[in-house]
């Protein structure tokens, strides 16, 4: 029965009804996504509405046609202007605008839109297989899991802190303590708000984003007065976009790594799947036999925030359907289109509407392809705009991250924040603390304060001693004791060879 | 005190991790735990990396008297990017976002990059209208007006 399921939602999926809403929602999606500050989840509220009396098959190839290739089109300005278009994007900006500058976008492009592509049949292609068997592992989950699974993140910080640990740990403390900002739902007290009803909320991240990497970077272009951003003449420029996808199949292993990191991290409810991509480049990092090119322009810093990126969007499905526990923002509106069509995440998607559960998976999987086809087309003509003069880019980046900034809540304390992390972030890069280090505190923070109070409270101290949370502290003691026993292995290699 | 390079980053650091300190002494226990236990070895280590700092800017200005031309010049442009970045802020506080928008490329690409006036105009036009379609017409989004217009309704 799963199998026949497997094969009817296949055709489903490519009925010329599926078909053709999916061909109208992807450059929406690919649009949505490549303009700062809009927004997978802005993209689902607009287009619900227009799923009323629509057939449910129609209606989730448009919506999940539009929202599972976003993040194939948010690294665009992450690599081409180091303005990311979502949150998630800022990972590609780390190593995505260096490859620019080195006069290798179209390399990039076709790297984050063929690593895109393939992260997202991965996520779709794991929710097939998990579909089954997810109850329990989504079951097993609860405070301490989520807490240590937020400390995971965390531990992250060492990896793409680069040379220095300490500064990295240092922006990490300073993510963590803005991510305070706010209401505390433990307690209802409002912390650092200096009276202002704008911060009872708490900072939101794309204002952060924007200033620490868009504005940041146009202080560094002005600075710089070099003529455009890629610092090589257009004859110079390497790779192209075959060099790109073919890069996504040499490191085949990292993109499946990461794919699979950016499922599970979209699977668990509550975890967040902002941080997904930046664990995936610290991972990648920590694995890579040259992890000091990272930062610096290498293409494995594009190819494992990307994968994971898309991935994880297919894994954020599974909780939404299985249980009607979203796994993101997003699918927490995706929910509200299944109220309106009369259908009930649950148990019934997954025995009474298999057909059209496994055929929101297949649409996953032609909705990446297609739109990785349709930007592959595209990506050498896109790279061409970084060899444009920086005086005439310096006022779109501003005006395009200001506005995207502005309309993350409509209230000028979003274009006072980025104005101050625009600041802060230029300083940040120029003295070498890490900025992804930040962002990771600032994802993460909440969500470790929260589920530690949880647990506390649910389990007292003991909470540490559950099998799972153990397994995942294992885990997450990897990415701090992976590094010194990697230069161990150097140094008794060294000291073999005398 | 300097209050430049590595050290005044460093300084504005400590400063951050005092002042939320301070803040977070004056909540219950329950919600200033976490904050505290962030920010005091934060702190900590922040002071160590501007002892760090300063110890190695003494090194760097025994051993280079003054910055090259060069580096003069950077700064000058650095400084210059930054007070461009302000006035448009404070342009969109006073005229909103769709005035700034128009008024402040036109000014960036005639006056600051020396485009040509067609080029100037055209860009500035083509700009404006991309942001009204994209987010005015097609998402619905208000942007802001401004203080000066909120003055006259």
């Amino acid at each position: 029965m799963m199998w026949e399921s497997f094969i009817n939602g296949f055709f489903l999926s490519i009925s010329w009804q599926s078909l053709g809403y999916m061909l109208l929602a992807i450059p929406i999606g690919l649009t949505i996504g490549a303009i700062p500050g809009l927004g997978g989840n802005l993209g689902l509220a607009l287009l619900i509405p227009f799923t009323f009396g629509m057939e449910p098959l129609a209606a989730f190839a448009l919506l999940l046609g539009m929202h599972s290739v976003v993040h194939t089109g948010s690294p665009i300005p992450s690599i081409l202007f180091d303005t990311p278009g979502a949150g998630p994007a800022a990972a590609t900006c780390l190593d995505g605008y260096p490859m620019a500058q080195k006069g290798e976008a179209g390399r990039a492009l076709g790297a984050t839109f063929a690593s895109s592509g393939v992260g997202g049949v991965i996520g779709a292609l794991a929710m097939a297989i998990t579909i089954p068997v997810i109850r329990p592992i989504v079951l097993a989950f609860g405070p301490p899991e989520f807490f240590m699974l937020a400390m995971l993140g965390l531990a992250f910080i060492a990896s793409v802190s680069g040379e220095s640990i300490a500064r990295g740990l240092i922006a990490g403390a300073v993510g963590l303590i803005i991510s305070f900002v706010g209401m505390d739902p433990q307690t209802g007290v409002v912390r650092f708000g200096f009276g202002q009803l704008y911060l009872w909320e708490g900072i939101k991240l794309v204002p952060v984003v924007i200033g620490l990497f868009a504005l940041a970077e146009v202080i560094d272009l002005g600075k710089k007065g070099t003529k455009s951003i890629a610092q090589v003449q257009a004859y110079e420029a390497k790779g192209g976009m075959w060099q790109g996808v073919k890069d996504t199949f040499i490191h085949w292993w990292l993109v499946l790594r990461c794919s699979i990191i950016g499922d599970i991290i979209g699977m668990i409810p509550g975890l967040g799947g902002d941080a997904a991509s930046f664990i995936a480049y610290g991972h990648a990092q920590q694995t890579s036999k040259h992890p000091e090119e990272f930062g610096k322009g290498t293409v494995e810093g594009v190819l494992a925030p990307e994968s994971a990126n898309n991935s994880k969007e297919g894994g954020a499905l599974i909780p939404t359907l299985a249980f009607g526990v979203p796994g993101s923002s997003g699918m927490a509106i995706l929910l509200g289109a299944f109220m309106i069509l009369g259908l009930a995440p649950g148990p019934e998607m997954l025995t009474k509407h298999l057909d059209l559960t496994f055929s929101m998976v297949w649409m996953l999987v032609i909705a990446n392809v297609l739109a990785a086809l349709a930007c592959l087309a595209t990506a050498n003509h896109l790279a061409k705009i970084t060899f444009i003069r920086s005086s005439i880019l310096i006022p779109f980046i501003l005006v395009f991250g200001l506005v995207g900034s502005y309309l993350t809540t409509n209230h000028m304390g979003d274009l006072i924040i980025t104005l101050l992390m625009g600041f802060l972030g230029y300083g940040m890069k120029k003295y070498d603390y890490p900025r992804a280090s930040l962002i990771l505190g600032l994802i993460l923070g909440e969500i470790a304060e929260n589920n530690l109070h949880l647990s506390l409270n649910l389990f007292g101290p003991a909470f540490l001693l559950r099998p799972m949370t153990l397994i995942i502290l294992a885990i997450a003691a990897l990415p701090i004791v992976f590094p010194w026993f990697k230069k161990a292995g150097k140094k008794e290699g060294k000291e073999g060879v005398r | 005190m300097r209050f430049k390079g590595p050290s005044g980053l460093a300084l504005f650091f400590i400063f951050f991790f005092v002042l939320i300190i301070i803040l977070s002494l004056g909540y219950n226990p329950q919600a200033r735990l976490i904050p505290l236990v962030i920010a005091i070895p934060g702190l900590l280590l922040t002071i160590g990396q501007w002892v760090g700092a300063l110890y190695k800017e003494r090194k760097v200005e025994r051993e280079e008297k003054s910055l090259a031309a060069e580096d003069r010049e950077e700064l000058s442009r650095e400084k210059n990017t930054m007070a461009w970045i302000i006035i448009f802020f404070l342009m969109i506080v006073f005229l909103g976002l769709h005035a700034s928008i128009l008024l402040f490329t036109f000014i960036y690409l005639k006056f600051k990059s020396k485009e040509s006036w067609p080029l100037s105009l055209s860009i500035t036009g083509g700009l404006w209208l991309g942001i009204y379609l994209a987010f005015v017409q097609i998402v619905k989004a208000s942007l802001y007006p401004g203080l000066l217009w909120k003055l006259f309704e």
